[in-house]
């Protein structure tokens, strides 16, 4: 039972994400833009491109999901979903953990795998492309989980958006720096397995915490 | 089923009702009324947890199990078929997606089975959120103004759901401006007044 309706809620994200596919386009296309303009306005000097790719894939990728965290929970605010979730009887976390989950995997996806051609313009190779990968596949999803609590405690507030950057952005720092600290560190050829590991451990805390606090928020929004 | 002692409840400073009691039982209909701002919808969110009690309490007789809810924000996305949206709704309720399917025909939606909710019109839209009423088996049903834009045929057919809901023992709360026919008793319950 409870199987079932974490696969409904799954499947019904996923199709609410293709039919609004304009919306998932946004971030991708800020992410490509950024990396297609940085090199163009920084110069034909390689060994300083390659010095800031990391941080530059990094931060880009990180305000591009940021980008994707307004409209996650409004349609289902104005639409009355969150109070079908309320009053269903389902544990909120469970619904907020599969929720969660889907919007991990349709904002992370199409960044992580744009993410190492966008690193070979900006001169990254070799061992440092399967490391910025794995670290966006830690990451990511820590990005869009914090970045999901965020939206909903902020949800129905006018100009939430402001707001839900300042809630946000401090807790994407953890993120930021041991994501592209790995990167740095497979370039420089120092191994990149700590910073790796600090972020898997970073997934976790987020996996186990943020569907409770995100059933907390949503919660609140219907008072 | 269900009672309310004491209950009260005040939005933006202003209270808009208090010492509130009355008992919900099994196979009775309470009809909500009173002018608009009188506070039908909050009692009703109340009594489906949305908001919490400020005054007074609830108490269920029993397990307290989870209502029917069907507010004025219907829960049916716009972007989502008809069936996406009522299968939804019934995975929710631990219903298989055949109930849905069944339920969309008993309201004349059937030929509209496979449109996106966000091209119908408010009335079918509002039938897609009722059609729950045909599989659900929730003991209690909190309905916010569920007749508004609705046709007759579909007012009728949703009066023939709240007559089974009764006589099988369950229990309707809800809040309408609208006269029912003579085949629906029920107690009423005026706010403002």
């Amino acid at each position: 039972m409870m199987g079932r309706i974490f696969a409904a809620v799954f499947r019904r994200e996923v199709r609410l994400a293709w039919r609004r596919r304009g919306q998932l386009l946004q971030p991708l296309m800020f992410y490509a833009l950024v990396m297609l303009l940085f090199p163009l306005g920084a110069g034909a000097d390689l060994a300083l491109l390659g010095q800031a790719a990391p941080s530059l894939l990094w931060v880009a990728a990180l305000l591009a999901v940021l980008l994707a965290q307004g409209p996650l929970f409004s349609a289902d605010l104005e639409e009355g979903g969150i109070e079908l979730w309320v009053t269903s009887g389902v544990s909120l976390s469970w619904l907020a953990l599969a929720k969660l989950i889907a919007h991990a995997m349709i904002v992370s996806l199409p960044l992580i795998l744009v993410s190492p051609i966008l690193a070979g313009w900006l001169g990254v190779s070799g061992e440092a492309l399967g490391v910025l990968a794995i670290s966006m596949a830690l990451g990511m999803p820590v990005l869009c989980w914090v970045g999901a609590l965020g939206a909903a405690l902020t949800l129905g507030l006018p100009r939430g958006g402001i707001l839900l950057a300042l809630i946000v952005l401090p807790l994407y720092i953890p993120v930021l720096m041991f994501g592209a600290g790995a990167v740095h560190a497979a370039m420089e050829g120092r191994p990149a397995g700590g910073a790796l590991v600090l972020l898997a451990g970073l997934l976790c805390l987020g996996a186990s915490l943020a569907p409770l606090a995100t059933a907390a928020a949503l919660r609140i929004s219907q008072e | 089923m269900l009672e309310a002692r004491g209950l009260g409840c005040a939005r933006g400073g202003r209270a808009l009702f208090e010492n509130l009691s009355f008992a919900v039982k099994a196979g009775q209909l309470w009809l909500v009324r009173g002018a608009n701002g009188s506070g039908k919808t909050s009692l009703l969110r109340i009594l489906a947890g949305l908001l919490p009690a400020e005054e007074g309490e609830l108490v269920w007789s029993g397990e307290r199990e989870p209502p029917l809810w069907v507010g004025h924000r219907v829960a049916v996305s716009a972007d989502l078929t008809a069936r996406e949206n009522l299968e939804f709704m019934a995975a929710l309720e631990g219903d298989d997606a055949g109930a849905a399917v069944a339920a969309l025909e008993a309201v004349g939606l059937g030929g509209f089975s496979e449109t996106r909710a966000g091209r119908l019109s408010e009335g079918q839209v509002r039938r897609i959120a009722l059609a729950r009423l045909a599989f659900s088996a929730r003991p209690l049903w909190l309905l916010d103004e569920p007749l508004t834009s609705l046709d007759e045929t579909s007012t009728r057919w949703f009066e023939a759901q709240l007559l089974r809901q009764l006589e099988r023992g369950g229990a309707v709360v809800m809040a309408t401006h609208r006269e029912l026919s003579d085949s629906l008793q029920g107690w009423t319950l005026r706010l403002g007044a």
